[in-house]
């Protein structure tokens, strides 16, 4: 540019060049030899000449000015005004002439002038004082140049020069020129405004601070190296602006070279690239922070080729599998696929990977740690830009906490469904107001309803009891009113069934202004039934109780709260209803058995498992009442100590019992009475035996004795029986003096084998006139039992004449009665009798025993019900068993006294 | 004591008769064995040398008429003098009636029973 100027320059000097020379000549103007001649060079100079007065008033005007103008030189006098300088210019051309005038300095201005033809042409002006020796203005000389052409010349390289500096200023880049050797020639303003330096401070631009400190080395070296090689110079650094920001520019260097291949010139363009620069720098951030966010995001990401090879994984599923990542790409999924899920992932994903649908299948995948976990595996099909499968881009997602809950909900719903069946209770979610019903599986099986039935408030009318109609409405058009409900009502099924429903619905919410009712309904028919059982074994036992005089009770030993039944109320004969205490009960408690009530008291408070107590009342008549109570211990829910029991009244018993004792006693009396007779005839046998011993040998003796030599040895051996049977005979006595005394029973160690065989030896003469064949089976070592030995031999002897008895018709067998002796089971000596008689059936079996009862033509058959009553009362067994051939046996069992007792 | 005594059996289960009623019968002039049952006198030699059998009704197992019975049906008509200690006279009489020579009452006399054994043996 500046050498555009320069050439501008050089052609103005050339054109003027002479003019001013002759200008520039004083002393020529001087030489009066000249002057005449000097007009008529005035007139033929290509210029245009003109003289003013010291005043300024046009003096004299060569013949080019006149012509240029087309005007005399009178009319050109006042030229001021006149239009011969441009309006816009004449202004400025005044000032100037005048300060000269008045100064003297030299005139010098370039201003336009109209030409005759109206056309303005430039022209540069130049007037310089002619003075005399005294300094005085004497005259002055001017000089018009047309510098039309040069102007136009100029404008077009200014135009030029702008339009250069205006695209430099403003294309998007900073420019600079240095000459070949690198100083630094022109700088675009752009650039100067950006660093905010002068074009001289920038000349020292690599002692500035422009450039970042961190790039200025390279930026140093690199600019070197361009100027000392001519290479291009292309590199990216920081420059600093003028605000002391560095931004990021691109900066190139380009050697000019003349045509011998000398560098003239650098040009030189930095263009600014921080935001690309930041943009790269961000897509790098962003490409980082994408693969963190796949590295790190909470799924395991793939890719796979389109032909489903896979190609990469993520870090995560590496960590979770416990594999490298080579292993894995070579050896793809199917090794950590659980064994059930290989199936159903292969054959999805090869139809995937041959129709291109994207894929999706929930699978099991085994973890590092071996435990199998649920993933939801998504992957698409990603495409390139010209729309051809690129990449499998797949993510697998850890669902088996969802899987899990899932499972939970699942089980939860089935669990419900499960409750709801066995609690027979329905829900549902009702809109009454559209009859909208949404009811549970288990309500649409209360109502046998197939569970795809559209419910309607009718269609459940239609099956209710008609008895229950006008509580079923009242509760529906409750339920209108949006109120909660609570309803019972039975339906009948198809099948006729009656069901009892009770149900309950709160409004949950209001939807668009109607209730929304939630609610539940069961099937309590069982426990409609079970009710109605209760309240009748409540009367059943109400009722035996009346019966069985039996009244219960609770006790609640904290507090002493104590409930009766009515019966209990009744045996007291109190109200029923009277707040039991124990003084209301003490009221009544026979006075000497009131210390048994403190004991029980006392007991209660130390937990006893068990009280029981026979006790006597007193009514208020007088009468006595004996009652049994029993109770038991238990805890009750809240953990308090709580007695159950019973207390009935057994006075009809203790009577009946005395009553039974007395007759018993009596009966026994009675039997003992009748079995006199057949006794005699047994005593007298018994006695008659040794009696006819005793007289054959007193016979014997007196014989002997009367003889003339008296055998005295036979004699005293014959005295000496008669003693023997003298004893034998009062043992019979002393005997029956036992069998028929009035003694109490009396309990003494009795030796069963030895008291059957006095039995036995009493009841041999009835056996041999019945021609009963006896044997005894005796066990040796027979505990001893305890008992009375009387009323036993009693039970031996009835035992013994039955059996006979029996067999008195039996002509075609042998009549025999076997007695067996021997130890029993649990500390017992048993004897049996066994008769080869008639027998027994079963249903003579249980009438055996009862008084008066008897298979005998004769006898007061009371003896069997005697036998018992006394073996009983030896805590004893007496039983009877048919035999396997004719006949049976009759057994009883009694207490032995243990073995180390005996003594 | 050369002439030789006639034997007298006699059968009964009590041992206080079997004791005293021999002794009583040897002084009497008569020889004398005792038998506790009838099937200990069947078992025995001395059944076809005894001329008289005094022999107790009411015994266990084989009573005195059904020995008598048996005696009989053996062909031993040996004299039968029975004893009881039952007062019973229907069985006196039912005994004589099968062909015994007496039927005694315990406790019965030296003499009672001298005169049934002479007797027994007069009819032998």
């Amino acid at each position: 540019v500046d050498e555009l100027d320069r050439h501008v320059a050089d052609r103005a000097d050339a054109a003027t060049s002479s003019a001013l020379n002759f200008f520039d000549s004083p002393e020529l103007w001087h030489d009066r030899e000249v002057l005449p001649s000097f007009s008529f060079l005035a007139d033929n100079v290509p210029g245009f000449l003109c003289t003013m007065t010291a005043a300024g008033e046009v003096e004299s005007l060569n013949r080019p000015v006149l012509e240029y103008f087309g005007k005399t030189r009178d009319e050109l006098k006042n030229w001021p005004s006149g239009n011969e300088v441009h309006a816009d210019d004449l202004r400025r051309v005044l000032l100037a002439w005048n300060r000269s005038v008045s100064t003297g300095e030299l005139y010098e201005i370039e201003h336009r002038l109209r030409r005759f033809d109206g056309v303005y042409r430039w022209f540069q002006a130049r007037g310089l004082a002619e003075r005399r020796a005294d300094g005085k203005i004497v005259r002055w000389y001017l000089m018009l140049t047309d510098i039309e052409d040069r102007k136009r010349l100029e404008e077009t390289a200014w135009q030029s020069h702008l339009t250069i500096r205006s695209m430099l200023d403003n294309i998007p880049g900073f420019v600079h020129t240095t000459r070949g050797t690198g100083e630094v020639e022109f700088i675009s303003s752009n650039t100067l405004e950006y660093f905010g330096k002068s074009n001289e401070e920038l000349k020292n631009w690599s002692r500035l601070d422009i450039v970042h400190p961190d790039d200025l080395p390279r930026v140093i070296e690199a600019w070197r190296k361009s100027i000392e090689t001519g290479q291009d110079y292309k590199l990216e650094q920081r420059n600093r602006r003028a605000d002391g920001v560095f931004r990021w520019f691109q900066s190139r260097g380009h050697a000019v070279r003349n045509a011998a291949g000398e560098i003239t010139a650098w040009y030189w363009l930095n263009i600014d690239i921080d935001d690309r620069k930041k943009a790269e720098e961000a897509l790098r951030s962003s490409q980082r922070e994408l693969s963190v966010i796949i590295e790190t995001m909470p799924g395991l990401v793939w890719c796979a080729s389109p032909d489903g090879e896979l190609s990469y994984v993520n870090r995560r599923i590496l960590d979770y599998l416990g594999v490298e990542k080579d292993s894995l790409l070579s050896g793809g999924w199917a090794d950590f696929l659980h064994p059930d899920d290989v199936a159903s992932v292969v054959a999805s994903w090869s139809h995937s990977v041959a129709s291109g649908e994207a894929f999706e299948v929930q699978a099991r995948l085994r973890g590092a740690d071996g435990v199998y976990r649920w993933f939801h595996s998504l992957s698409q099909l990603g495409c390139d830009t010209e729309g051809n499968p690129a990449q499998w881009y797949g993510v697998m997602i850890d669902v088996d906490d969802r899987k899990r809950a899932e499972e939970k909900v699942e089980q939860a719903y089935l669990r419900l469904a499960e409750a709801q069946q066995l609690s027979k209770t329905g829900s549902f979610i009702t809109d009454l107001l559209v009859d909208d019903h949404n009811w549970s599986e288990e309500a649409f099986r209360i109502f046998e309803f197939d569970p795809a039935t559209k419910v309607t408030v009718k269609l459940i009318r239609d099956m209710v009891h008609p008895e229950d109609l006008q509580s079923f409405d009242a509760v529906i058009s409750r339920g209108m009113a949006g109120r909660d409900v609570d309803f019972v009502f039975r339906i009948v099924t198809p099948q006729g069934a009656v069901k009892h429903i009770r149900g309950v619905a709160r409004v949950m919410e209001r939807v668009a202004g109607r209730p929304l009712f939630i609610g539940a309904l069961q099937d309590v028919t069982q426990s409609k039934i079970e009710e109605e059982q209760v309240r009748r074994s409540e009367a059943f036992l109400a009722e035996a109780q009346r019966l069985t005089r039996i009244g219960s009770f609770s006790w609640r030993v904290e507090g002493d709260e104590i409930r009766w039944s009515d019966q209990l109320y009744r045996i007291f004969e109190f109200e029923p209803g009277v707040p039991v205490t124990f003084d209301l009960i003490g009221s009544r408690v026979h006075p000497e058995d009131l210390p048994l009530m403190s004991d029980m008291i006392e007991k209660a408070q130390s937990a006893a498992s068990r009280l029981a107590y026979e006790h006597r009342i007193v009514m208020p008549d007088h009468s006595i009442k004996y009652l049994n109570f029993t109770a038991h211990s238990r805890w009750d829910p809240e953990g308090r100590l709580e007695y159950i029991g019973a207390v009935q009244d057994v006075t009809e018993r203790e009577l009946a019992e005395a009553a039974l004792a007395k007759a018993r006693a009596e009966l026994a009396n009675a039997a003992k009475i009748s079995s006199l007779g057949v006794l005699t005839a047994s005593i007298a046998h018994e006695v008659s035996q040794p009696l006819s011993g005793i007289i054959t040998n007193a016979s014997t003796c007196l014989r002997m004795l009367e003889s003339d030599s008296p055998n005295v040895d036979g004699v005293r051996e014959t005295a000496r029986r008669t003693l023997r049977d003298g004893k034998r005979a009062s043992d019979v006595i002393s005997r029956v003096r036992a069998l028929f005394s009035k003694k109490e029973f009396v309990r003494e160690p009795v030796d069963l084998n030895e008291a059957s065989r006095e039995v036995i030896a009493l009841s041999l003469t009835d056996l041999q006139r019945n021609r009963v064949i006896l044997r005894t089976e005796f066990a040796d070592d027979l505990p001893l039992a305890s008992g009375d030995r009387i009323q036993l031999q009693q039970v031996i002897s009835n035992l013994l004449r039955n059996a006979s008895e029996a067999m008195s018709e039996v002509d075609d067998r042998p009549r025999l009665l076997r007695i067996a002796i021997r130890p029993h089971p649990g500390d017992q000596v048993c004897l049996s009798v066994a008769d080869a008689g008639v027998g027994l059936d079963s249903e003579g079996m249980d009438r055996l025993f009862q008084p008066f009862c008897t298979t005998k033509s004769n006898g007061m058959g009371i003896g069997l019900s005697v036998s018992r009553s006394i073996v009983e009362s030896h805590q004893g067994r007496l039983w009877a068993t048919p035999n396997e051939g004719p006949g049976a046996t009759f057994s009883f069992s009694i207490p032995a006294i243990p073995k180390g007792v005996r003594e | 004591v050369t002439a030789k005594r006639s034997l007298v059996s006699v059968v009964d289960d009590d041992e206080s008769v079997r004791e005293s009623l021999p002794g009583l019968i040897v002084e009497l002039g008569y020889a004398a064995h005792a038998f506790s049952s009838g099937q200990e006198f069947l078992a025995s030699d001395l059944v076809s040398q005894t001329e008289c059998l005094i022999l107790d009704v009411m015994m266990p197992g084989m009573t005195g008429p059904e020995l008598q019975r048996e005696l009989k049906v053996r062909g031993h008509d040996i004299p039968i003098v029975f004893i009881t200690a039952n007062r019973d006279d229907s069985l006196r009489r039912r005994v004589l009636e099968q062909g015994a020579v007496e039927c005694l009452h315990k406790p019965f006399s030296d003499t009672a029973l001298f005169d049934a054994l002479q007797s027994a043996l007069r009819t032998n």
